[in-house]
């Protein structure tokens, strides 16, 4: 069976998912030359503008980057886990590539707590360094990591 | 519009979990079952996420120790942690009587109007209007990134990220409120939970066309 990512290959842009004020503000980022990985870690952290102190009731930040990458990984590298989600979501793939993209996001959001929006660029910038250089040179490099 | 009839645009964002509910900012009503609010008072987390319904028009007593709230469930539509911004979705066909314009065709010494809910850190749940002056128009910058700002001469506290700033006409919005100038972005010194960096008149409000962008 096809893995995701194999799906995907065929993709133009995965970035075409993204609505155009997240493409914007991705791609202004990447053309100061950081790294897809970089760039998501900016996306997750950021809490606004510099050197202002925001005045919600509570204030906190988003530190799941490495929650979100294990979730991912397991997603596209470990056959054992997520087998229907999987197959559903390849699927949808196969059907428009950036409909899957959107429901594999929808999938993982609640399981890291958070909202679909806010993780969706950082998929996508996933995606792209594992798009780049292979699925399975991807997936052993995560492996490693761990 | 008057300024007490804006105040049924405006609501408080909450989350209600197993000790009741805990306020978390101010939003308002951008689209058609769309309401604008920062990211911070959110933080991306949809979790038990709520509106408030407004209970009392602003020109009513309201009443401090009335502990009764409507909740609406409200759920993330958009989000931009750069420029610190979120949209969520109710399910209410509401839609605004006024437009939302940016900060393009303001200028200093403007009079506008601030609503919000000052203090709602403690619990507290007064909307209340602020009548202050635009100081300057500035850009901020947030990861190399620059957006349209505003200073306003007043003193904001925490509640108040996600109010509206109103012109005087009260017919168009020019920008929400998201905090004040702190250098570092403070939260270095913390005198009973108030960090002295943050009390002055140097108010941060970001362009409302970029909640335009959004929705």
């Amino acid at each position: 069976m096809a893995t995701l990512l194999q799906v995907l290959e065929d993709s133009n842009d995965i970035f075409d998912v993204l609505p155009k004020y997240q493409r914007d503000t991705i791609e202004a980022l990447l053309n100061q030359g950081k790294s897809n990985e970089e760039v998501a870690e900016i996306w997750l952290s950021a809490n606004g503008p510099s050197n202002t102190f925001p005045f919600g009731a509570e204030n906190k930040k988003n530190t799941f980057l490495d929650k979100l990458e294990n979730e991912l990984q397991d997603f596209i590298c470990n056959e054992e886990k997520y087998v229907e989600e999987r197959k559903q979501v390849i699927e949808k793939c196969k059907a428009g590539s950036l409909v899957g993209i959107t429901s594999l996001t929808a999938f993982i959001a609640p399981i890291i707590g958070t909202a679909p929006s806010l993780i969706l660029p950082v998929i996508v910038l996933i995606l792209n360094s594992a798009l780049k250089i292979g699925v399975n040179a991807w997936c052993s490099y995560k492996l490693e990591e761990k | 519009m008057t300024h007490s009839d804006l105040s049924n645009f405006i609501v408080a964002i909450a989350r209600n979990n197993t000790d009741g509910v805990q306020l978390l900012g101010t939003g308002f009503v951008v689209g058609n079952g769309l309401i604008a609010t920062t990211k911070h008072v959110t933080n991306g987390d949809n979790a038990n996420l709520n509106i408030i319904i407004p209970k009392y028009n602003l020109i009513d007593y309201q009443d401090t120790s009335d502990q009764q709230v409507q909740l609406m469930p409200a759920e993330i539509n958009s989000i931009d942690p750069i420029k610190d911004i979120c949209i969520l979705k109710i399910n209410s066909p509401i839609i605004p009587p006024y437009r939302l314009i940016g900060t393009d065709n303001v200028h200093p010494g403007t009079s506008v109007v601030v609503f919000g809910y000052p203090h709602a850190d403690h619990g507290r749940f007064v909307l209340t209007q602020q009548n202050t002056q635009i100081g300057a128009k500035i850009l901020i910058e947030s990861f190399g990134i620059k957006s349209k700002h505003i200073v306003l001469n007043t003193q904001a506290r925490p509640g108040q990220s996600g109010g509206p700033i109103f012109d005087s006409s009260g017919q168009n919005v020019i920008g929400m409120l998201i905090g004040s100038y702190a250098p570092g972005g403070g939260g270095g010194i913390s005198l009973g939970g108030v960090d002295p960096h943050t009390l002055h008149q140097t108010t941060h409000v970001i362009s409302s066309e970029y909640i335009k962008e959004m929705i």
